[in-house]
């Protein structure tokens, strides 16, 4: 390979020499004008070189594949959807139980969406009476599953909810999830919010 | 300028130029820069290499969660080799609390790994929320106790694959 390179490169070399002494423009060391061509021919071959090695280590770490980053951020979406809606989820104060279902209602969809719809003045009435305000938050969470193309997605959440009663001391609840979402106008809604219970 | 000096600047100026480029990939080894792998979190997305770190963090903490007062120390050697860092002081902590009742209550304990989700993963290191579902039997009455318990794990990939180096209680 470099045997070639240089043999390419003096061939090139003598016929600009050839040009040169045609034209005879020049009166210098026809010998020592030769010797420096082949050496800076050498040199920008070798600069060349250098140049495409520099260009490749700094174009490799950024080589990941679009489609692996696309998804990557996808799912960091997905985590923190899903934990802004468990939340939401977990969330009511009794003094305003319409504006905490509404919240459910704008954090669902699918079957879990249809059940908050689903909810009659009874139940409002019941939870209002009941006088107490719930906060959740997630302690950790995790995607277990994402189809980026369906706009699908699993996650696992484990949340602690504060209960104030009306009277009384605050209760924790610690509770595990697994939340299906599912992705609507570019917006990742619950679709399911199911406790998961030990298994026997 | 002459031909002569011409060719002389110019082989002077483009192995200048090959030297600067060959020093600065000297200067900023591969090492320095991570590869693709070591910086992007491929959790979930890279199918194949979360499928591997879940089944190897199951496995292993399966093998190392379980208290047997008949077998006291079944779990010690699991534990060398699949614990590294904090992880084998922390694991140590949670054996303790089994070790200080087991004998006398006879106890029979196991943990069994529900759930796993990857929370970020590189090619050399793993975070994980781990599910439990723990089986207590205190063989001295009988009694039966199940509880959930919710766990956070580092892992490191080493030459002999994934090893645990922290465990948090959750």
């Amino acid at each position: 390979m470099t045997v070639e390179v240089e043999a390419r490169a003096d061939a090139l070399a003598d016929r600009k020499v050839v040009t040169v002494r045609r034209r005879g423009s020049e009166t210098a060391d026809g010998a020592a004008i030769r010797r420096w061509r082949h050496r800076a021919y050498a040199a920008a071959v070798l600069a060349l070189a250098a140049g495409a090695v520099l260009l490749w280590q700094g174009a490799r770490p950024d080589a990941v594949p679009t489609d692996t980053a696309h998804a990557a951020e996808t799912r960091d979406q997905v985590l923190i959807a899903a934990s802004a809606a468990v939340e939401t989820l977990n969330t009511l104060d009794h003094r305003d139980v319409p504006g905490g279902i509404d919240a459910w209602e704008s954090v669902t969809t699918g079957g879990l969406g249809d059940q908050i719809e689903g909810i009659g003045e009874k139940e409002v009435v019941a939870l209002a009476k009941a006088g107490a305000v719930s906060t959740a938050r997630v302690v950790e969470a995790a995607v277990v599953e994402l189809d980026v193309s369906a706009g699908s997605a699993e996650v696992l959440a484990f949340t602690e909810v504060t209960v104030t009663p009306r009277s009384g001391a605050d209760a924790i609840d610690r509770h595990r999830y697994v939340v299906e979402l599912q992705r609507v106008d570019e917006r990742w809604l619950v679709t399911a919010l199911t406790p998961m219970e030990l298994e026997r | 300028m002459s031909t002569l000096q011409g060719l002389r600047t110019a082989t002077a100026v483009l192995v200048g130029a090959a030297v600067a480029a060959i020093a600065t990939v000297l200067v900023a080894p591969p090492s320095s820069v991570p590869s693709p792998s070591d910086r992007l979190n491929v959790a979930v997305v890279d199918a194949d290499a979360t499928a591997e770190v879940v089944t190897a963090v199951e496995d292993g903490l399966g093998r190392i969660l379980v208290y047997d007062y008949r077998h006291p120390h079944r779990a010690e050697k699991p534990a060398a080799s699949f614990l590294t860092g904090a992880a084998s002081e922390q694991y140590q902590q949670i054996y303790d609390v089994l070790a200080a009742v087991g004998p006398r209550q006879k106890l029979i304990h196991r943990s069994t790994v529900s759930r796993v989700g990857v929370q970020r993963l590189t090619g050399s290191s793993a975070e994980l929320l781990v599910f439990l579902d723990q089986e207590t039997v205190r063989t001295t009455d009988g009694s039966v106790n199940r509880a959930p318990a919710q766990i956070r794990v580092e892992a490191v990939r080493t030459d002999d694959g994934w090893r645990v180096s922290s465990i948090e209680l959750l």
